[in-house]
């Protein structure tokens, strides 16, 4: 049985529907951020850099988003197998995923982080010309190499992903004319698209008090 | 017939964590110098290997492979060594530790090595972003030095994590900043891993190919002063 540290609509999202995607039974454990759970010895123990998300699992406590997605499908499917064929394709990605869009995202959404409010519109704007990039290098490589691990065919570990990452630079940039338009990316946008309407996604949403669309069309 | 694995690479950069772990597994390869005062990552040539114009770049029998994290896993993957095998109790801390050292510490390491690129405002936010890129950086080492679960970093066996954390205690001590504002006897448990990591024979022929001196981890001396970075801008 998994626990996954969690807030509403925080990076647990992906690895919430991930979880309810593979039909594994776990339990979310909600904290408050304001009430300062994560930074309690507890969770620090779980995380000692105080960041969600954290799974426990079976083997001990894990963190860091991309390596909980990347675990929890070597055990449950949702990823092209490791010694297959499309494993080295799908690995680079997902990595590019993790160090390049998560991290502009994070960027794009709390600019202030790196140094201060001083510093904060320019680390905003850099992020996001890197996010319009990092978007494009997606996109084209969906429409050219059609892989099947971010289709609309079937899910995975990374379109779930990129789903959530994808939710947050389109509704939540600190400086709201960085929010990036998904129309741009149109490839990228069919997928999300396909993916937003599985019953897992939609499940999970409604756990977060999200609405239905929840990657493509925060507002509705 | 070709070399069945073809490693892009510039001296010093990030490539020498995908050199160490091809040196750790006894794999054949061949290299190609990426001509970074060319900015030959940049060429049409390069990009259609990795469209986002970084060092390294693998050739492999299943297409070219970027990201070092990426590689380093599906090395290890493919070869069975390096990592915890996927039904090891161990493999969830292995690989929480490789997407750590991935978007963390080596994230924090490129704003620390090209503050630039990471905000658009001119020398003085630079300056900032340095100075709170230093705390946040030993600040990472010192939870990295706590940890009760990463076995890699006190083993003397062959990791891929050991291998991509060897070269991020290197370059911070003179690349970013002024040379040396790094110590890493502060924290000793890093030290004795580096004093280690480098006498290992895969090390030492990684190591002696970049030129890289005599203890390129315990005590590191820059390659080129004249500002070639560790990682490819």
């Amino acid at each position: 049985m998994y626990v996954l540290h969690s807030v509403s609509d925080w990076a647990s999202l992906c690895i919430h529907v991930a979880l309810v995607e593979m039909d594994v039974p776990f339990t979310l454990h909600l904290h408050d951020y304001d009430a300062g759970t994560l930074n309690s010895p507890t969770f620090r123990a779980i995380n000692p850099f105080g960041l969600l998300p954290a799974l426990e699992t079976p083997d001990g406590p894990m963190f860091e988003t991309g390596a909980i997605l990347l675990w929890l499908s070597e055990r449950h499917g949702l990823a092209p197998a490791p010694l297959s064929a499309e494993r080295a394709a799908f690995l680079k990605w997902f990595v590019f995923v993790n160090t390049s869009v998560h991290s502009t995202a994070v960027l794009l959404l709390h600019p202030e982080r790196p140094a201060g409010d001083f510093s904060a519109v320019a680390v905003a704007q850099t992020a996001h010309t890197q996010m319009q990039n990092h978007l494009a290098a997606i996109d084209t490589m969906i429409a050219t190499e059609k892989p099947l691990w971010l289709s609309s065919a079937q899910p995975s570990v990374l379109s779930h992903y990129l789903g959530m990452l994808v939710r947050w630079v389109v509704a939540f940039p600190a400086h709201p004319d960085h929010a990036i338009n998904l129309a741009t990316y149109p490839a990228l946008e069919a997928v999300l698209t396909a993916l937003e309407s599985r019953p897992a996604v939609l499940k999970a949403a409604v756990a977060e008090n999200l609405g239905p669309t929840i990657y493509t069309n925060i507002a509705a | 017939m070709t070399s069945i694995l073809r490693l892009h690479y510039a001296p010093d950069n990030a490539s020498l964590c995908i050199r160490l772990a091809l040196e750790e597994l006894h794999l054949p390869y061949t290299t190609v110098l990426v001509d970074r005062p060319a900015r030959a990552q940049k060429s049409a040539a390069y990009l259609a290997l990795n469209p986002n114009g970084l060092i390294p770049v693998l050739e492999t029998p299943d297409g070219p492979l970027y990201e070092t994290g990426a590689i380093l896993l599906w090395l290890a993957d493919r070869h069975g060594r390096l990592m915890p095998a996927i039904t090891d109790p161990g493999r969830g801390a292995a690989l929480k530790w490789l997407f750590w050292l991935s978007n963390t510490l080596h994230a924090t390491e490129r704003m620390l090595f090209y503050p630039a690129q990471h905000t658009a405002g001119g020398p003085a936010m630079e300056q900032a972003l340095l100075a709170q890129t230093k705390i946040r950086l030993a600040a990472q080492f010192t939870i990295l030095a706590q940890t009760s679960d990463a076995p890699w970093l006190d083993a003397n066996a062959p990791s891929a994590l050991a291998c991509y954390l060897a070269p991020l205690l290197r370059w911070p001590v003179f690349y970013g900043d002024e040379p040396g504002w790094l110590d890493l006897s502060h924290w000793p448990r890093l030290l004795t891993f580096a004093h280690r990591f480098e006498q290992r024979p895969a090390a030492v022929t990684a190591t002696r190919a970049e030129g890289l001196g005599h203890t390129p981890f315990s005590a590191p001396q820059a390659l080129n002063p004249m500002g070639i970075g560790p990682n490819d801008p």
